[in-house]
């Protein structure tokens, strides 16, 4: 039987066991890099670049995982945050939320099955920061609202109503 | 997560189009970047030679046959003749364990 998470946590806790990091990297890069992939809207350089830095950073504060919430949902946390970093340091917030509105206006799309996948990334890029980010964390990360709300860093309302709000306009552009 | 029966279709789309994304050598170059411990390979054998030579010095120096009879009244009445040989010898015998312990945990 392969080790759990938890296993793996408390062998790199007790001996630096770069083997067992290793092992929690590769079960975890996937679902980081695809969250990444998305909120970067398709830059897969940077989201790379940060989800690199997102292990590096689990590696040097895994002593402050209390093991009360997935190991998945810790990394997405420090994920986010390195996501909003970075957004802060580009001073892209803002800009992407103008963005986010006014590609709200556009016409829907028609989406066919072969463009259903380019039409979903399209879709996102008209959602803002946090919609972007809940309705990823829910519905392409399977995060419950409570974890979702977590890894954000804001009340389950809040999280909720992005949810909703970002559904809506991906069902309008896609014309579900 | 949401229940099968709350799926909705951007639930769906999102399912259909969820593949795993490869590592390509992503894991290899996350465990480069992390930070090295600063630990010379000669530090254990370093050590051990200290432990060994302290060890020598030890039984050479120290005064193991003349140390006083350490009984119950010398504990209990303190005695700086008595007490402050023995100090000394545990002290010693301490380092080198220390020494030993610290050489072997870091091979």
């Amino acid at each position: 039987m392969s080790p759990t998470d938890n296993d793996l946590v408390a062998r790199v806790l007790a001996s630096a066991d770069h083997g067992a990091f290793a092992e929690l990297v590769r079960r975890h890069q996937s679902s980081i890099r695809a969250f990444l992939a998305r909120m970067t809207r398709g830059d897969s350089h940077l989201a790379d670049d940060l989800a690199q830095e997102t292990f590096l950073k689990a590696w040097k504060k895994l002593n402050t995982f209390r093991g009360d919430a997935k190991l998945s949902t810790w990394l997405l946390g420090i994920a986010f945050n390195e996501y909003r970093g970075e957004a802060r340091r580009r001073k892209t917030d803002v800009v992407e939320d103008l963005i986010g509105s006014e590609q709200d206006q556009v016409e829907p799309s028609a989406a066919t099955n072969s463009n259903l996948r380019v039409d979903l990334d399209e879709a996102l890029k008209s959602l803002n920061l946090n919609e972007r980010a809940a309705v990823l964390l829910c519905c392409q990360n399977g995060l419950s609202h409570s974890e979702a709300a977590e890894v954000l860093g804001c009340p389950i309302g809040t999280v909720k109503t992005n949810v909703l709000r970002g559904k809506e306009k991906l069902k309008r552009r896609l014309a579900l | 997560m949401n229940s099968p029966e709350e799926l909705d279709e951007i639930d769906q789309l999102f399912r259909q189009q969820k593949l795993p994304v490869e590592d390509h050598g992503f894991t290899a170059r996350v465990m480069n970047g992390l930070p090295r411990e600063r630990r010379s390979p000669l530090t254990p054998a370093l050590l051990m030679s200290a432990a060994a030579i302290g060890l020598v010095l030890a039984m050479i120096w120290v005064p193991w046959r003349d140390l006083p009879a350490l009984d119950s009244s010398a504990l209990l009445a303190p005695n700086a003749h008595i007490l402050l040989p023995w100090t000394f010898a545990l002290a010693v015998a301490g380092s080198l364990i220390w020494s030993a312990l610290a050489a072997v945990l870091r091979l």
